[in-house]
């Protein structure tokens, strides 16, 4: 596969091109070499999503330099930090025959500055090797990791991903980037523009336009370096676990969580999730239940017996001084014995004692165990709108989703994370790949996901790689005029076209006509 | 410890939250023993999901059964084989690029977990 417009014989010297920049052996082009990069989880369109090659720069001067050879012959480069984004395309490229820049091999923990409570890294930093260091040196700064330990820090904060610490919005601890352009101009966002200035880390604005938010999501440039605030090891924290049993709870749930949470009384963003959700991280479905359709109430309630569960699961989780968590961990069960008799199961931890007892976000890969659900090769991609903070949306949104899944032959596997003003409802469709129907049935339930939701006002915050455009196609207000914006910014910046094309919905002006 | 291996797919009971918990702390358990060359790259390569109580040993108990789920513990793995899954994954564990675990690092993993032992 050849990237569009470029004959193989251009091809062939651009890669030789790049060998002289990063060396031989830190560009591949084999096939053997090349399938580890394909989408592991995809929806059935691998072949939609194929590199034609890797280039794997060792710092910023060889990304430079691939780009000089990019635009020379018109080559387009996908960046990836370190390619983990799995069940939202892992490390291919959205367009086929694009040549993926690989920074991997960037992998420095730059600084840790324990009394301001920063670190700065490079692309290929992986949430265990920034736990580690600090764990290592006995530095008493928390990182917040997604579900995927394995993942780039970096990577993970550009796609807006979420842990479950009070730190868990990645992205709005950014604090500072550099950032390569496709002209290979270097650019250093925010306090890091003023060259001398301690302050890159620390203070996220600087002076005029405020890019940081503009790199993330984006195709504008290449992420060399970022400042992230870590969380300074609190004295000591409590987790408050709930399980209720009924469909119905999920209402009043959102509903006594969010004053707590946009009071502060939470620090975090508590999930709620189904009985699904939690025993596909420690079963597979034929232990339940042999049939294909989807699982009936009162196999899902003997789940839930079986495994301890409730209908409807989730912690509660109180960082900070003793005495003000204890004081905390009252309002949360007052709150909460207004409308049940069952009560939190609670525990609890003092600085000293093992992290893993705390509640932070640990680095691990557990949660990817999910994929065995149906057997066979696993896939699975994530629904994931935003709504409202409310029970009534929480609610509406759920009986959407769980109709469509089961329609098309699904379970619903899935649950509500909520923010100080925002509900994120994330489900999953769990898929075996081996089965060409079942596979072809989840593209098409997502699909119509999108759009249900998109048209009750609920858009969804990322997609796999084969939806971007149908998503983007949802934010479009004015006659589509934000990505109208989006396009001028990206054909300003990068006038040929080199820097993943098509991600987010955003393709250069040489690529957007074929491309609609 | 990690008892829920031992009992495989019966593990229906089991706080979920423990299980966890003791996922986490075997990461390091494993780190702190780490001495020869083979050891130390397994662990900064594999053991993301093959430590003792990963997603990677986890699967394999459920699909096969708790002897053949600790990698560091196997003695039948063949150099061949263990080429050929990593660089081309089995299952659901994805294949790891040439970029990430180097041609000297799958040398020195193939080592480690072929070394040769005494018989229990």
């Amino acid at each position: 596969v050849l990237p569009p417009r470029v004959s193989a014989r251009n091809f062939e010297k651009a890669l030789r091109a790049l060998a002289g920049v990063v060396g031989d052996s830190w560009v591949l082009s084999s096939e053997d070499d090349l399938r580890p990069y394909r989408d592991n989880y995809a929806p059935g369109d691998v072949a939609s999503h194929v590199p034609s090659a890797v280039v794997a720069p060792a710092s910023v001067d060889e990304i430079r330099g691939a780009l000089k050879v990019a635009n020379q012959y018109r080559v387009p480069l996908w960046p990836l930090s370190r390619g983990k984004n799995l069940g939202y395309g892992g490390s291919a490229p959205r367009m086929s025959g694009t040549v993926l820049l690989d920074l991997s091999r960037m992998n420095r923990i730059l600084e840790v500055n324990e009394r301001a409570a920063y670190c700065v890294v490079e692309p290929g930093v992986s949430f265990f090797d920034l736990f580690n260091a600090l764990q290592g040196n006995k530095i008493p700064l928390w990182i917040s990791a997604p579900g995927n330990g394995w993942g780039s820090v970096v990577g993970n904060a550009l796609e807006r991903g979420i842990g479950q610490s009070p730190y868990g919005d990645h992205a709005s601890k950014v604090c500072g980037m550099e950032v390569v352009l496709a002209d290979g101009s270097i650019v250093r966002t925010g306090m890091g523009a003023m060259g001398n200035s301690a302050m890159w880390p620390l203070f996220r604005y600087g002076f005029g336009p405020s890019w940081d938010q503009v790199f993330m999501q984006s195709n504008y440039g290449i992420v060399t370096r970022m400042g992230l605030w870590l969380m300074p090891e609190p004295e000591a924290s409590i987790v408050m676990t709930m399980d209720l049993p009924e469909e119905g709870d999920l209402e009043w749930i959102i509903d006594v969580l969010h004053p707590l949470r946009l009071a502060g009384v939470t620090q975090n963003n508590p999930s709620v999730g189904n009985v699904i959700r939690l025993a596909a991280t420690l079963s597979q479905r034929e232990q339940w239940f042999k049939e294909k359709r989807p699982m009936p109430d009162d196999v899902i309630r003997e789940i839930a017996k079986a495994l301890k569960l409730g209908w409807w699961h989730f912690d509660v989780r109180l960082f900070g001084h003793d005495e003000i968590n204890e004081v905390n961990a009252r309002l949360v069960r007052d709150a909460f014995a207004a409308h049940t008799s069952v009560e939190f199961k609670v525990r609890k931890w003092k600085r000293g004692e093992p992290i893993m007892q705390s509640g932070t976000s640990l680095p691990g890969t557990f949660a990817l165990q999910i994929v065995n659900w149906r057997g066979g090769q696993g896939g699975h991609m994530d629904f994931s709108p935003v709504s409202p903070p409310t029970g009534a949306h929480a609610m509406k949104q759920y009986r959407m989703a769980r109709k469509r899944y089961e329609e098309f032959g699904f379970d619903y596997s899935g649950g509500f994370t909520l923010g100080e003003r925002h509900l994120n409802h994330i489900s999953m469709v769990l898929f075996d790949r081996n089965d060409e129907e079942m596979t072809r049935k989840a593209r098409e339930l997502y699909r119509l996901l999108v759009k249900e939701a998109a048209a009750e006002g609920y858009g969804e915050y990322r997609t796999h790689l084969s939806f971007m455009d149908d998503v983007a196609a949802t934010y479009n207000f004015g006659g589509n005029s934000l990505l109208k914006l989006n396009e001028a910014v990206k054909d300003a910046l990068d006038p040929n076209g080199i820097l993943a094309p098509g991600k987010q919905g955003i393709w250069p002006r040489t690529l957007r006509k074929d491309a609609r | 410890m990690a008892t829920h291996i031992e009992e495989g797919r019966a593990m229906k009971g089991k706080d979920i939250a423990c299980l966890l918990i003791v996922a986490a702390q075997i990461v390091w358990a494993n780190s702190a023993l780490a001495d020869a060359p083979g050891q130390k790259v397994f662990e900064a390569r594999c053991n993301g999901c093959h430590f003792r109580d990963g997603f990677g040993t986890y699967t394999l108990a459920m699909k096969f059964g708790s002897p053949r789920a600790d990698l560091t513990a196997r003695t039948d793995l063949e150099p061949a084989y263990i080429r050929q899954v990593v660089r081309r994954g089995l299952i659901n564990m994805p294949a790891q690029t040439r970029v990430e675990v180097t041609g000297a690092d799958l040398d020195a993993i193939v080592a480690y977990l072929t070394r040769p032992r005494s018989a229990p």
